[in-house]
């Protein structure tokens, strides 16, 4: 089934390293809310791809931020 | 625009296998491919996972009309002049009509990644019926007992060989060259020739 694009968030991100991507994870993936989230490592501008039933925009880039990355949404 | 448009789903596909072709994989880009289809980049991530999704989709799917394409009217139960005939049909139909798959597939073959997980479903599909196909031919003592690798070589080498020499234009030497249905049968011939005991 795929999933409605209302609930696919897309970011640019400043996340570069795999180190980078580890990070991030840390800060990720225990926020209830966050269905699921990619950074598309093997594309230059590492795309940062979140699924989210419940949190908007500005909820996903301050947690972004608050991993110490640099974070807008692609439209 | 974030709804998904079927028209813009083929042109996204259309393009990604002329970007991969032209950039290979390393050099495609989404960003690259978003411009190229006019839609934005993240109007591809709604689309697609990531650039391997993106890429994986597209290949399943071009793989499985390639496996349909070689297995249309091809019965493994037929004697081995029919059969590998229409082998020669298949295949070199599918290349003519569709070069820009054909190289996609190709080119993925590098990738150790995209290798497993399509040329393993391209394998899974065809391997059973030329199997039981050649099974068949050696059964009834039409071709002689040989390793797979020497059999596929002698049988579609000549095939590929023709059809590489067609697309790129020129053959030996880089005379100039243009494949007819003549030669391609008369090739054939050739083949069977090879292959069949006397």
């Amino acid at each position: 089934m795929s999933i409605n694009p209302e609930h696919i968030f897309i970011f640019k991100t400043n996340v570069q390293t795999e180190l980078d991507r580890i990070l991030l994870h840390r800060t990720l993936h225990e926020v209830e809310g966050i269905e699921s989230w990619t950074v598309d490592m093997k594309d230059i501008d590492r795309v940062l791809r979140v699924i989210s039933y419940s949190l908007c925009t500005d909820n996903i880039i301050h947690l972004v931020n608050s991993a110490g990355f640099q974070c807008a949404e692609l439209l | 625009m974030r709804t998904r448009n079927t028209e813009k789903e083929q042109l996204v596909k259309q393009k990604a296998m002329e970007h991969l072709v032209q950039y290979g994989i390393d050099g495609f880009s989404m960003n690259k491919l978003a411009k190229a289809c006019n839609v934005s980049v993240a109007t591809l991530y709604i689309y697609y996972r990531d650039k391997d999704d993106l890429i994986l989709s597209i290949a399943l799917e071009e793989a499985q009309h390639m496996c349909t394409t070689m297995l249309e009217g091809f019965d493994p139960a037929s004697d081995f002049a029919t059969g590998l005939r229409q082998q020669w049909k298949n295949r070199s139909g599918f290349i003519t009509q569709y070069p820009l798959s054909a190289h996609f597939l190709e080119q993925l073959k590098s990738t150790e990644y995209f290798q497993e997980k399509i040329f393993r479903h391209i394998a899974d599909q065809l391997r059973p019926v030329m199997s039981q196909f050649l099974s068949n031919a050696i059964e009834n003592g039409e071709i002689d007992e040989l390793p797979l690798e020497v059999y596929w070589c002698v049988a579609f080498g000549p095939l590929y060989t023709l059809l590489r020499f067609h697309h790129e234009g020129q053959s030996v030497g880089g005379k100039k060259f243009a494949m007819t249905e003549e030669m391609l049968w008369q090739t054939f011939d050739l083949v069977l020739r090879a292959l069949k005991k006397q």
